[in-house]
């Protein structure tokens, strides 16, 4: 079965030790049958996200089952507007917004927020990891803000506050990479639907083979578990 | 994958709940000779209900071991509880679980009931859930030094204030996998402890097994010490005769 890793990273990591170089990334991806994975470079997360992104593009295009993800941060505000445009320019077309490390809450309250995901209509799919933000995570008005496919990272507390979203918002999608709480991925297939869950796993920060099994050991119909492997995100991505 | 997984939880949790049907479905899905189950309805207050809940449970189902949850609030109840059940085989040894209980391991009362729990000369399992806890559970094992502790969840994101708790307490056990799928966790563990202090717990319902499995089978360390993980080592220290002739 194909897999599509919509969750990965490149380069260093501040708060612990661990190997996070394409080389590492590619013999977790080969070990576990990962075809395409969508990569963010730490660096664009942490220290600047311009600098960050240049080299997440010089990566993807030397390699090819990777795929560039590029970090936009608001307060950068308004040269995250520019930054988006550049990005465009250059193909990108995967977006990651990290609310908990640039310390934003997700919500429609934040002007700076609502200008970059006017300004990313253009894109195709747009990540954002909410895991640990105070509660709630997301805010009602944000919903009728995103301009494409949103897929949330949540843990199995935060995954409520997202399946609500989800019934009111069309582009409220749910990654798995955190779905590791007993019958998670079950509820959010259930709630969200099947065809709005993506797979993702952190690798090679968290382990992929633990990301792997528990979308394996969901208690899933195949054509679903398909779907979330692969068939979500590259009908996404085009 | 034969072996034993020391930790799975009768009762509801967020997203699922398991009775005996599916805990026996997830050990044979997973192919466990043993697992080892504790009451989530004892764990969240009802000790008594709980604990004598998991006993039927224990009773219908061979491959079932359980866990007495005991709680330092209630020291009488909790004195009783070890009474009732464990001197029996089918229960491996009493839980406490800090963050349940609002009981932190360094209070007066948890010495109490441990003190209380000594003379069972069983395995004590307690949930570790950060470096505080970590810390604490340290003084514990050294101030118990004949019982062998094991940290359910190892820590959590604090996984290496707890592997070096555990360096310097030789009395205590690692259960790392429902503690998070930190990439690296279980080698820098091996390395550190060597391969006869850590046993395998998935949590399940409270985490999907899968996630812990995935762990386990991805670590880069061999397979003897995978076995010692699942096998070797809770044989030895369950006193087990071995997975396959206690199923």
């Amino acid at each position: 079965m194909p897999i599509i890793d919509s969750y990965t990273l490149v380069g260093s990591w501040p708060q612990a030790e661990v190997d996070l170089s394409v080389e590492a990334l590619a013999a977790g991806m080969t070990a576990r049958g990962v075809a395409q994975s969508l990569v963010t470079y730490t660096g664009a997360i942490f220290y600047n996200a311009s600098l960050g992104n240049t080299q997440v593009m010089h990566l993807a295009s030397q390699h090819q089952p990777l795929t560039a993800v590029a970090v936009i941060n608001p307060f950068d505000y308004p040269a995250c507007l520019d930054e988006i445009n550049r990005c465009l320019d250059r193909g990108v077309r995967v977006f990651r917004l990290c609310p908990r490390e640039h310390g934003y809450p997700f919500s429609g309250s934040v002007g700076p927020l609502r200008e970059v995901l006017r300004r990313l209509e253009h894109a195709r799919l747009l990540l954002v990891d909410v895991v640990g933000l105070p509660t709630p995570v997301i805010t009602a008005d944000i919903e009728e803000l995103l301009p494409c496919a949103t897929a949330f990272t949540v843990d199995g507390t935060e995954l409520s506050t997202i399946l609500c979203a989800a019934k009111n918002g069309r582009h409220v999608w749910v990654e798995t990479s955190r779905l590791d709480a007993g019958g998670a991925i079950e509820a959010a297939v259930k709630h969200a639907g099947p065809d709005r869950v993506i797979f993702g796993s952190g690798s090679p920060l968290r382990s992929l083979g633990s990301a792997v099994m528990s979308l394996q050991y969901a208690e899933l119909s195949d054509a679903d578990r398909l779907s979330i492997f692969e068939g979500n995100v590259q009908r996404l991505l085009g | 994958m034969p072996g034993v997984d020391i930790l799975m939880e009768l009762g509801a949790s967020n997203w699922t709940s398991t009775d005996a049907a599916k805990l026996q479905h997830a050990q044979q899905r997973a192919r466990f000779d043993v697992v080892g189950v504790a009451s989530r309805r004892a764990l969240t207050g009802d000790l008594a209900g709980g604990n004598a809940e998991l006993k039927i449970t224990l009773d219908t189902c061979p491959q079932l071991r359980g866990w007495a949850v005991i709680n330092p609030l209630y020291p009488e109840r909790s004195s009783e509880e070890m009474r009732r059940y464990l001197s029996s085989p089918k229960w491996l040894g009493a839980m406490l679980h800090p963050e349940f209980c609002g009981e932190s391991l360094a209070s007066a009362a948890t010495h109490e009931v441990i003190n209380a729990y000594r003379r069972y000369t069983k395995p004590l399992l307690i949930h570790v859930g950060n470096e505080e806890s970590a810390r604490q559970l340290e003084d514990l094992a050294k101030e118990f030094s004949t019982l062998k502790i094991i940290a359910a969840g190892a820590g959590h994101e604090d996984w290496q204030a707890c592997m070096w708790a555990a360096k310097r307490a030789v009395n205590i056990y690692l259960e790392p996998f429902s503690g998070g799928a930190h990439r690296g966790k279980l080698e820098t563990i091996f390395a550190t402890l060597g391969p006869n202090r850590v046993l395998f717990g998935s949590a399940f319902p409270l985490h999907n097994p899968g996630a812990a499995l995935g762990l386990l089978m991805d670590a880069k360390i061999t397979d003897s010490e995978k076995q010692a993980v699942l096998n070797t080592n809770p044989v030895r220290l369950f006193n087990l005769r071995g997975p396959q002739a206690e199923a």
